[in-house]
């Protein structure tokens, strides 16, 4: 069992080790145990980054652009928004407005989410307003497993890939390599098998579905769980044949609610697998609210647990 | 310079008749420093130009008939029909991009200049950048960035707001002397006339060498004027502003462009060249009409060439 943010540093010192074309621009989280990348990695490398987010990615694009496979992480994923119009304007438009003749080959990454009193101005989920610009991959590595299957590939990707990190995974543990992740990105991944309802889930609320979808066994409710893992591309053909199973889906994303991941995905599932549905499709999302500070309002916005449990059940009522 | 001018009077020209799709902003005034940044860069060197990217272009050697299809927005032009005029370049003469975001390109040309530093040293990148950019985060960012990393970049500040310096610079800038704004940081900083071509090439070319020599990064400003052609976004093109090579030589009527006469740096370039006998004004009168016919040419070749297929729109998406 290692650590998620070990994992990523870990990861990121193979990738760098092996292509001295990676240089990463920002500056990651430490992680509490084992190696971290300023132990192996000078300012060659990890190049001295001031609170310039907009200036960091811009010049990830043209060091990408100039022959670098450069990595740019804005930390809290709230504060790519101080990076945006690099990151939504200029970053995903060039390979397609040069008519083909260039690739931008970086990685932006941030770590999003709720996070414990982060309060509306440091606890964003950004993916839906990323996924809404054509031009990016988006990935979202849920365990230390995902992190080793998904970083690699990002980087190796000849095209502007973003990765977002759920900033609760930091805390978590699980097995670092695994067989069933050493896929391309658009791969998902059946994280529980299960014949009653599908519940698709991202990021940490993979680890919520899975402790709701052991909750519903205690009910008698046999709960499939799946991580599709990158939203672009999407691995719609997974979760179509777990519906075609299920005829049940229950969408599990903390964007908030409209025009969500949740409502994306929930779209695309209805249109086509809409003779087998047997319910409507539910969505838990983080409500149409910011995320608020106070303990004991933050959990009222965000989804948990609680909240897919009984949207998996009133799929089967 | 020459070249330069006479292809955009015709864009100006096409623009006004409706033959082009959008908008085309145009680089008349400042021709001087776009030949002067082809002539002081090489091979492997990277401009990240701007909306106003023609002079930078053609600077680097671009062709008229690549250059004018794609401001139709035809599948012949440099881009595929993707870009037009606020969006062309040519990564095979190094103008890998062109962001119409003010300020936008200044960031990408540090991170540039820096992977160059690394793999392919002796290599500048440049920025280019209207005064108007400095009134942008990006490119106050950028310009910090660059004096910490000491990238081999150049900020080439044109500001062809300059001369005369009017209302509308006022209303942009609580300053007119841009360098000023980014002399407090530690960079070597320089201001140049931009209608004389000698000059802008001595303060560009030891701009250039000094960032690729490994002293960190410059910043020019190159002081233009503004072309009377274009108030804000319209433009107009009457007899008497169209550039004939002649009035170099020729006495030209007394009229509301004459100061622009006086400053213009081809007109002005044409003078001293005449003027030292490095010329004569044959061969002006020669050049004019093969730069004429074949901007012609290139008009010719881009109304007959096919816009892009329908599916083209989803080709270059991803990689």
């Amino acid at each position: 069992m290692a650590n998620y943010l070990s994992t990523l540093h870990q990861t990121l010192i193979d990738i760098m080790q092996a292509d001295e074309r990676v240089v990463v621009i920002g500056n990651f989280d430490a992680p509490a145990e084992g190696p971290r990348l300023s132990d192996v990695f000078g300012s060659d490398r990890l190049l001295p980054s001031p609170v310039s987010e907009l200036a960091l990615a811009g010049a990830a694009l043209g060091a990408a652009l100039a022959g670098l496979r450069p990595i740019v992480t804005f930390g809290i994923s709230s504060f790519m928004f101080n990076a945006w119009e690099q990151v939504v304007n200029e970053a995903p438009h060039f390979r397609y407005m040069s008519g083909g003749q260039v690739v931008v080959p970086i990685v932006m990454h941030c770590a999003g989410g709720a996070r414990g009193a982060g309060g509306a101005q440091h606890s964003h989920s950004p993916q839906a307003m990323l996924w809404n610009t054509p031009g990016l991959r988006i990935a979202l590595p849920a365990t230390p497993a995902d992190v080793r299957a998904l970083w690699p590939a990002a980087v190796a990707d000849a095209n502007p890939v973003v990765v977002l990190d759920g900033r609760r995974l930091y805390g978590t543990s699980g097995p670092q390599s695994d067989e069933s992740c050493q896929l391309p990105l658009g791969r998902g991944r059946v994280r529980r098998p299960g014949q009653d309802v599908t519940i698709v889930a991202t990021s940490w609320l993979v680890h919520e579905a899975l402790a709701a979808a052991d909750e519903l066994n205690q009910l008698g409710v046999d709960a499939e769980v799946i991580d599709p893992r990158t939203l672009v591309p999407l691995d719609e053909e997974l979760i179509l044949d777990s519906v075609a199973k299920t005829g049940r889906l229950v969408v599990v994303d903390e964007t908030h609610l409209s025009c969500g991941v949740g409502a994306e995905i929930a779209a695309r599932i209805g249109y086509h697998a809409f003779g087998q549905l047997k319910a409507p499709i539910e969505r838990v999302a983080s409500a149409d609210a910011p995320i608020p500070f106070s303990p004991a309002l933050e959990p009222e916005v965000v989804p948990g647990v609680r909240d897919v449990v009984e949207a998996a059940i009133r799929t089967l009522r | 310079m020459l070249r330069m001018r006479l292809f955009e009077e015709r864009c100006v020209e096409l623009s006004v008749a409706g033959e082009f799709p959008g908008i085309t902003p145009v680089y008349i005034g400042q021709e001087a420093t776009g030949v002067a940044l082809g002539m002081a860069l090489r091979a492997g060197d990277l401009v990240f130009t701007t909306h106003r990217g023609h002079g930078h272009l053609l600077g680097r050697g671009a062709q008229f008939k690549p250059l004018m299809a794609e401001l139709f927005g035809k599948v012949t032009g440099y881009c595929q029909g993707k870009a037009g005029s606020f969006h062309v370049s040519s990564a095979a003469l190094g103008v890998p991009s062109a962001s119409a975001i003010v300020g936008a390109s200044a960031p990408a040309a540090v991170g540039a200049a820096l992977a160059l530093s690394r793999i392919n040293p002796g290599h500048v990148a440049v920025a280019c950048q209207g005064d108007r950019s400095l009134g942008e985060g990006a490119a106050m960012e950028a310009i910090n960035l660059a004096a910490l990393w000491r990238a081999p970049v150049i900020f080439l500040c044109e500001n062809n707001d300059a001369v005369p310096y009017d209302v509308r610079s006022k209303s942009q800038l609580a300053t007119d002397r841009l360098a000023g704004l980014v002399q407090p940081y530690d960079l070597m900083v320089g201001e140049v006339d931009g209608s004389d071509f000698e000059a802008v090439f001595g303060a560009l070319g030891e701009a250039v060498d000094g960032a690729r020599l490994g002293d960190g990064p410059r910043f020019l400003e190159v002081r233009t004027y503004g072309w009377p052609g274009q108030s804000g976004p319209r433009y107009r093109l009457p007899p008497a502003l169209r550039t004939d090579i002649r009035t170099a030589w020729q006495p030209a009527p007394a009229d509301e462009f004459s100061e622009w006469r006086e400053y213009d740096p081809l007109l002005r370039f044409a003078r001293r060249l005449i003027g030292g006998g490095e010329i004569d004004t044959d061969e002006l009168e020669d050049m004019q009409a093969n730069v004429l016919r074949e901007v012609q040419e290139a008009v010719e070749f881009a109304r007959e060439s096919p816009y892009p297929e329908p599916a083209a729109a989803y080709d270059h998406l991803y990689a």
